[in-house]
Parts: C-alpha cells; sequence; structure tokens
C-alpha cells in the first residue's frame, strides 16, 4: 500500500474555502430552511466557488474534489441537492448542466412517482441507478414533506431522451453523499463529545461513564472507515480504476452506516435536549436518516458493492 | 403455566376492540395513525365515554371508582390503546401510576380529591421530575419546597414536561431537605398548574405531536394537603412510580403492528421474495415477541401484587430494542416513501430515537440489570 488516502494540497485549499465559506453564510437559519424557503443566496455563492460545478465532465475536479468540498457542507449541515447537482452536472449535455452548476436551477434525480426536490426543481432526471432519462413532469406536482426537512413532490414523469455518462455520474454523486454523511456524522459526534465532556450527572462528567464513552467511540471509528474508504473510492475514480464504481458504492454504504450510528449515539448521548427542533442535532439526524435510505435505487448498492468480488470470482 | 388470554381477558379484548372500532373513526389522521398523537379536544371526550363503561381504571379498587379488576385487563386496555396510536392522550399517566401512588400513600381527604375526577376522565396530569441539571441523574434535582405556615412555597424549574400544556396538574419532586441528602431529601407534590407562580412553557420537538414543556416555578404556594406521602420520603414513591412508567406503555405493541403493515406493503411489492429482507423482517418481529414476553412477566408480577423488580428494567430494555429494530427497518425496506412526512418509516423513526431515553436511558436499564440481575458491582 503505497498511496497517501490524504487530501492533496488542492483539496485542502478547496475544503478551506468551502468551510470558511459555510463558516460565515451557512447560518442556522440556512441550515434550518426547509419547503419554501430555500437559501437561495447560500446556494449561488456555493456555485460561485465552483462546488456545483466540481462534476462537469472534462472540466470539473474530479471525485477527489467532490469528496473535499461535500464533506465540508457535511460537517456544516449545509441543505440542498447535492448529490444531484453532482450527478446532473455530469449526466446531461453542456447547455442544461449550466443552471444547475451555477445554482439558479435545482434538480431532481429519482424515479417516479415521489421525486425529490420535484417542487422547486427545474430538471427532472429519471434514473433506476443503471440508466437516466431527461424528463419532465407530467401534471402537477404535489409536494410532500420528508423527515430530512426537503420537499419533495409526487408527480409522473415523460422521458424525454437517455442520458450519457450515468455510471461515472452514478459513482460520483455516490461519492458527494458519502463524503457529505461522514461529515454529517462527524459533525453529530463532535456535538455529542462536547456534551458528554461537559455535561455533569452524579457528580461526573458523563464520558466518564464508559456505557456513554464506548458508543461514542465505535462510532468514531466507524465515521474514519467511512471516510478512508471514500477518499480511496475517488482516488480510484479519478485513477480510471476499474473498481470505481463499486469503491463509490461501499464508501456510501458505509458512510451511510457511520453516519446513522453517529446520529444515534448523538441522540442517546444528548438525551431530551435532541429532540428539541431547537437542539443542536434534532435535524441533521433526521436529514443524515434520509440521505441514508436515499429512495429509489438504494437497494442495489449492496449489489453494486458486490459486483466486485463477483467481477474477481470471474477472473 | 398458562400461555393463553383466559376468556374473561379474551371477551374484553373483543368487546374493547370493536368499541374501538367504533369509536375512532376519523382518528386514525396519519398514513398510520400510530403517531403518539394527542388532540386534547378528542381525548378529553374520548376518556369519559371510556370511563362511562369503567374502562378508564378497571384495574383499581371499587372503593376509588375502580371496576376491581385484575392487572391484566388493564393491560390488555393499554396494548389496544397504543396499538391506535394512545387515543387517551396524556391520559395513561394518570392510570398508570399517578392515580395507583395516590391510593397507596394518599391520605383519605387526598383520595376523596383526587382520584374520582381521574376515574371519570375529567384531568390530565402531568409528571414533573426532569430538570436542567437532573436528567437520568434525578436525585440531583433542585426545585425547593420550603415550608411556610400551613403550606409550602415552590421555586425551581422542570424541563422535558410532556403535555405539561395540556395538563390541570403536575405530579412533581422538588426538595425539602438539603442538596446534601440526595434522594433522601426528596418530597412529592400534588401541584395544580394553575396555581399562581406556575407558568408552562413549550418546546418544540418533533416527536409527532408529542409535547414537551419547561415549567417554571416562581415562589407557587401550595396547601400542606399537596404533599404526597410523608415529607423527604418521596424517592421509595417515585421508585414505584418508574417501575409503572417503564411497562406502561407497551410499546412493542405499536411496533408489531407497524411492522405488520410494512410486511403488508412489502409483499404487495413483492419484496418479500427476498430473503434478506425477509430475514430482517423475521428478527424484527421477534424483538417485539420477546418485548412482549419480558412485559407480561412484569404484569404477572403486579398481579400477584409484588414488590417492583429488574424485571421491569429487562423489559423496558426489549422495548427499546424491538422499536428500534422495526425503525431501522422501515427506513430501509420502505424505500423514498418511508421519508414522507407521517409515513410509517418516519413516525417509526421518530418514534424509535425517543425509545432509549423515555422513563429512564437504555444505558441506566442495562446497568440496573446488571447489578440486579447478574449481581455485577457498581462501576
Amino acid at each position: 500500500m503505497s498511496i497517501a488516502l490524504t487530501a492533496t494540497p488542492e483539496q485542502r485549499v478547496l475544503a478551506e474555502a468551502v468551510r470558511d465559506y459555510c463558516a460565515a453564510h451557512c447560518t442556522e437559519e440556512v441550515r434550518r430552511a426547509g419547503s419554501g424557503s430555500f437559501p437561495w443566496p447560500f446556494w449561488r455563492g456555493l456555485a460561485e466557488l465552483g462546488v456545483l460545478s466540481l462534476a462537469a465532465p472534462g472540466e470539473g475536479g474530479g471525485a477527489g474534489d467532490i469528496a473535499a468540498a461535500c464533506t465540508e457542507l457535511g460537517r456544516a449541515a449545509a441543505p440542498g441537492p447535492l448529490a444531484a447537482t453532482v450527478f446532473a452536472v455530469h449526466a446531461l449535455p453542456a447547455d442544461l448542466a449550466g443552471p444547475v452548476g451555477d445554482g439558479t436551477g435545482l434538480p431532481s434525480v429519482g424515479e417516479p412517482p415521489l421525486l425529490p426536490w420535484a417542487p422547486l426543481a427545474e430538471v427532472f432526471i429519471e434514473t433506476d441507478g443503471r440508466e437516466a432519462w431527461l424528463a419532465r413532469p407530467v401534471g402537477t406536482v404535489q409536494p410532500v414533506e420528508t423527515l430530512g426537512g426537503e420537499p419533495w413532490g409526487r408527480a409522473g414523469l415523460e422521458r424525454l431522451r437517455p442520458l450519457e455518462r450515468v455510471p461515472a455520474a452514478t459513482a460520483l454523486s455516490g461519492i458527494a453523499l458519502a463524503a457529505y454523511l461522514w461529515g454529517a456524522g462527524r459533525r453529530l459526534l463532535g456535538i455529542a463529545a462536547e456534551h458528554a465532556r461537559t455535561r455533569v450527572q452524579f457528580g461526573r462528567t458523563i464520558g466518564s461513564f464508559q456505557a456513554v464513552a464506548h458508543p461514542l467511540v465505535t462510532a468514531g471509528a466507524a465515521l474514519t472507515s467511512a471516510e478512508k474508504l471514500t477518499t480511496m473510492a475517488a482516488l480510484a475514480i479519478d485513477g480510471g480504476h476499474p473498481d470505481g464504481a463499486a469503491l463509490a458504492a461501499s464508501a456510501r454504504l458505509s458512510a451511510s452506516r457511520a453516519a446513522v450510528e453517529a446520529a444515534m449515539v448523538a441522540h442517546q448521548t444528548l438525551g431530551a435536549i435532541g429532540f428539541s427542533v431547537e437542539g443542536p442535532i434534532g435535524p441533521v439526524a433526521q436529514r443524515i436518516r434520509q440521505f441514508a435510505a436515499s429512495p429509489g435505487h438504494a437497494g442495489d448498492l449492496g449489489e453494486q458493492a458486490l459486483a466486485r468480488y463477483s467481477r474477481k470470482g470471474r477472473r | 403455566m398458562e400461555f393463553a388470554w383466559n376468556e374473561a381477558d379474551a371477551a374484553f379484548r373483543r368487546e374493547l376492540v370493536e368499541f374501538l372500532d367504533r369509536e375512532l373513526v376519523g382518528w386514525e389522521r396519519s398514513e398510520t395513525g400510530l403517531g403518539s398523537a394527542v388532540h386534547s379536544d378528542f381525548s378529553r371526550g374520548f376518556v369519559r365515554r371510556l370511563a362511562e363503561r369503567g374502562w378508564l381504571t378497571p384495574h383499581w379498587p371499587e372503593e376509588y371508582g375502580g371496576g376491581g379488576q385484575g392487572a391484566w385487563q388493564h393491560f390488555v386496555l393499554g396494548e389496544e390503546m397504543w396499538k391506535r396510536g394512545e387515543p387517551r392522550g396524556p391520559q395513561y399517566m394518570n392510570v398508570n401510576w399517578v392515580g395507583p401512588s395516590v391510593i397507596k400513600y394518599g391520605t383519605q381527604e387526598q383520595k376523596r380529591r383526587i382520584l374520582p375526577p381521574i376515574t371519570r376522565g375529567e384531568v390530565f396530569w402531568c409528571q414533573g421530575f426532569s430538570e436542567p441539571e437532573a436528567g437520568t441523574d434525578l436525585a440531583a434535582l433542585k426545585t425547593r419546597a420550603v415550608r411556610d405556615g400551613d403550606g409550602y412555597v415552590l421555586t425551581g424549574q422542570k424541563i422535558w414536561t410532556s403535555y405539561a400544556n395540556e395538563a390541570d396538574h403536575c405530579f412533581l419532586l422538588a426538595r425539602t431537605g438539603s442538596a446534601a441528602d440526595g434522594r433522601d431529601g426528596i418530597s412529592v407534590f400534588l401541584l395544580p398548574l394553575r396555581t399562581p407562580g406556575v407558568e408552562v412553557r413549550r418546546i418544540s420537538g418533533f416527536v409527532g405531536d408529542h409535547s414537551f414543556n419547561e415549567v417554571f416555578l416562581t415562589e407557587a404556594r401550595v396547601g400542606a394537603d399537596c404533599l404526597l406521602g410523608e415529607e423527604n420520603k418521596g424517592w421509595e414513591i417515585v421508585r414505584r412510580t418508574l417501575a409503572y412508567e417503564r411497562v406502561g406503555a407497551p410499546r412493542y405493541a405499536r411496533a408489531a403492528l407497524v411492522l405488520d403493515r410494512m410486511a403488508e406493503r412489502c409483499r404487495a411489492d413483492g419484496l418479500l421474495s427476498d430473503s434478506g429482507v425477509r430475514e430482517r423482517f423475521g428478527q424484527a418481529r421477534a424483538l417485539c415477541e420477546a418485548a412482549r414476553v419480558l412485559v407480561y412477566r412484569v404484569i404477572d408480577e403486579r398481579a400477584k401484587a409484588k414488590e417492583p423488580s429488574a424485571l421491569a428494567n429487562q423489559a423496558r430494555a426489549a422495548m427499546v430494542q424491538a422499536e428500534r429494530a422495526v425503525g431501522d427497518l422501515a427506513l430501509d425496506a420502505l424505500g423514498g416513501e418511508a421519508l414522507v412526512e407521517g409515513a410509517l418509516g418516519d413516525a417509526q423513526f421518530r418514534n424509535s430515537l425517543g425509545a432509549g431515553i423515555a422513563a429512564g436511558s437504555y444505558e441506566v436499564q442495562l446497568n440496573l440489570i446488571s447489578r440486579l440481575i447478574l449481581k455485577l458491582p457498581k462501576e
């Protein structure tokens, strides 16, 4: 093993820029923005930083940059259809990808009838995880609220034409989700650890109880392995390695599991505080659970990860 | 050993189910109707109709307006209510442990004053235990009750007080001794929430319609007749109360029902032909059944008038596991539809998050089990 699973200097600069931007602009109000109040200025600011067009074919920053940026967005619990944007920018023809990459039009990527971000979306992409089509909604979009506070909608779709680069777009959006999830998980774990260091019960800080400490440690280890797997998958994709797509699926599964675990542990550590809508973890935990259970073809992830091994077996 | 319900209990359940099917038309508001919903107007009317049939407090002695029935009938009632999202609203607290505590520790005057409105379904009670600095470590509570003439003056703050905004009275813990006395300086007060100096503020939470509140007490003056039991002897009452609370809400009954509805949907979608999915369903079902028999053991104990034991902690821990397993499966198996607000997955996930915290944290249950059942030393 001679490849370092750490960020390149360029990725560190990008991560720092996103972190600084979020520190200044991802306010509590932006973070909580639900349906009907999409934080457009924040989203366009991300576009100006180049974050929303990182996946543009040929000119984008590649999987490593996507991972670096999305991790920071996860840490900041930033809102918005990030993974869908990555997918759309990579798979759409340049004229249609433009508005998505410059933050003026939101994409909806999914399978009817339940479509993420449909009430606000300007571009609709139908995908089953293998193929994807540019599409348009049939009839009116009926909005629904979701666990993670995202505005989704019900509508039929009419396929207009098939899109290219779908496997690569799927892998890149998998990287974006994986990176966001482990970043968000790390945020919650940090809050929980801080609470465990300072909250006193029975005359001791609660972190001195092993029943509190050990789950935090275990969740941290899972997040670290998800982080490394995400980095590895991004390196494989950027290096054109044949395992890239399968590793991206593994990274997404691993980060989903780790982030959900971190969310559960954070809730258990903070107790009732976690249930307050104004509290520091509730809405983030719900968004994590939503991303981890992402709709449509999520059930195929295990198969995609397994495909790597069956392919090897056939060799 | 007898595994089946006896004829009287089974007949009671049949009659109850028929009544509920009739009464609760229109009550199920979401896709599932399985949220921990409280619509206080509906609940206030509904519990009066239950009371008319003697179904609010069937397990209480007849002299206090009860039906003189056993603990099992009361439990059948709890299962059927909980399955339907607890249409009694916060009333389950009254019937599970507020009333029983007054029956056991109250004066004759208190019993005459407090019990009849509960059996008639006219009042809601809430539980004023947790404070900002006293959560799991309940004995660290700081709310003070200072003796003043023929009464007490209460000052302090409670938090996470479920349904305080709906309630008429609060089963309140306050310190009558010094802080150094720990659990030996705590007393129980039966506080009317309309008392001057009591202020309730809502906290927005995300578990269904479940309401959390802060309760601020600023020199609220109550009579000595509000003290339950002896001064400084409140901890014993609390221990008993918590034992009732731990299994008072048969959460597995709702989890099992959620699981059944999920299975129906997955079968319709052809997902149950997948052996991986089937195994998850089987495991979750087994956890619900395990919780059920462990809770039954606690009810058996109660029916035989034994002292509450660590079986209640074991049952509670099993219920937490069952709720979590069903919540996880709902989100994994039902795809995007599970995420829609009010859908099975969304509701069960929100509920399962609270399972390991309400009525004593999961970790505390495990600690008690390790000490009391496995006889392991304290940390």
